[in-house]
């Protein structure tokens, strides 16, 4: 069961992407912090748990974002469930290996995301990758980094399950 | 039985996969069915509270009460203003219609903003104020700079404002020196774009863009920004205008939303 903790930190990426993340955004790209919660939860807690907490976290920013509602939702448990494969200690518990996964996690997310939300706003597949897809992933992937920094065992940590 | 169950444990991970997906695919396709409103009530009565309760971090300085009255004077001018501009272009056009007169009455409603919601492609904002204080979906949101967006989803206490800047959003307009009409909707990033407007239409650089007032939600004379370029494509009937919103979008503190739009007797 996930940790008193966990929900918090599943609280808190919600009020961070609603207060903070608008005073971060450059050109519209703004740095995705629940996203960043929920695989913080699946590295710890696994799939099933990250499974639960991207589809309820996505929901929530679907209900405040005036668009299609489910969009997040779907995405996120997506990413959630991959990134239970480094909690499942798929994946050999390396830096260098575990941000390069997430730098492919975030992307492939952020390509869904974009993709599915632009549709019908004559967008390429291209520009949507470069223009949107990319730098909020290097933007997400940054602070997660810079977040592994202060709190080592969103990446490396893991409870049990 | 045993077997399956011991399956189904097994397999436990896919099978919540596959709930939260045909969840999420559910609500994609019933987006504007009557559970999404109420799992929208929910939520925004239940974060809103919170995200008031932390919003003390960013009241920095204690004259907020004098700052919101102040606010509130400054948005009441900028609409007395540019009603008065509206006026003078419509007597000149209806001058031989001496009696005619127009009672304005735009009641605002300030609302603190606690929550930004965005992307590249969604802007919305989050509302201290809801049905409680009259606000109701679809009212006009502006400042003192000019037209905001409009009151998306309503609950008791807080609402969500869909932005100019939403890839949703579409507004009535017309330039105010030539009353060419089109409509705005978002094109990319900060911008917005003046779109249906006929080829050889008599706007240039540096217009400004208001509302039309021909919507029924958005009073007509509302500043919506000034037209920063404009072009003509032999593909398309009609021109390319691009417009920068005169809001700043990145300094939303507190909103007015719009009560009810203007009341002409004749109608």
């Amino acid at each position: 069961m996930p940790g008193l903790i966990h929900i918090l930190l599943l609280v808190l990426s919600i009020l961070l992407q609603l207060k903070v993340a608008p005073l971060f955004s450059i050109k519209d790209i703004a740095p995705d912090f629940i996203l960043i919660g929920i695989v913080a939860v699946a590295l710890q807690k696994g799939r099933t748990w990250g499974i639960i907490a991207g589809c309820l976290a996505g929901l929530l920013f679907d209900t405040f974002s005036a668009d299609l509602v489910g969009l997040s939702s779907l995405t996120k448990t997506i990413a959630a469930f991959f990134a239970g494969f480094v909690g499942g200690e798929r994946l050999e518990r390396r830096f260098v290996s575990i941000v390069g996964f997430l730098f492919l996690l975030f992307l492939a997310h952020d390509i869904l995301y974009f993709t599915i939300l632009s549709i019908g706003a004559a967008a390429s597949f291209w520009k949507i990758v470069w223009r949107f897809a990319l730098p909020t992933t290097i933007y997400t992937l940054t602070f997660m980094t810079m977040i592994n920094l202060v709190w080592p065992s969103a990446l490396w940590g893991r409870s049990d399950r | 039985m045993r077997s399956l169950n011991e399956w189904v444990s097994y397999r436990r991970d896919l099978f919540t996969l596959l709930a939260a997906i045909l969840f999420s695919l559910g609500l994609l396709w019933s987006n504007e069915g009557l559970q999404i409103q109420t799992i929208q009530r929910w939520t925004l009565s239940g974060f809103g509270f919170l995200l008031e309760k932390v919003s003390f971090l960013s009241e920095m300085n204690s004259l907020r009460e004098e700052n919101e009255w102040l606010r509130q004077k400054n948005t009441e001018l900028m609409l007395a203003n540019s009603r008065l501009k509206e006026a003078l272009n419509e007597n000149r056009r209806l001058r031989e219609l001496l009696d005619f007169k127009e009672t304005s009455q735009l009641d605002l409603i300030p609302a603190k903003v606690i929550g930004k919601a965005s992307n590249s492609f969604v802007n919305s904002i989050i509302l201290a104020a809801g049905s409680a204080d009259s606000i109701e979906k679809n009212m006009a949101v502006v400042t003192a700079q000019g037209l905001v967006g409009k009151v998306f989803s309503v609950t008791e206490n807080h609402a969500t404002g869909q932005l100019l800047l939403d890839r949703n959003f579409r507004v009535s307009a017309m330039t105010q020196r030539s009353r060419v009409n089109g409509i705005v909707k978002w094109r990319e990033g900060n911008r917005v774009a003046l779109a249906e407007v006929p080829k050889r239409s008599d706007v240039a650089a540096g217009d400004t863009v208001i509302t039309s007032g021909q919507s029924f939600f958005f009073p007509g004379g509302l500043l919506i920004g000034k037209v920063v370029s404009l072009s003509e494509s032999e593909q398309s009937m009609f021109m390319d205008i691009l417009v920068e919103p005169a809001v700043d979008f990145t300094r939303l503190e507190e909103v007015f939303v719009i009560r009810s739009r203007p009341i002409n007797p004749r109608n």
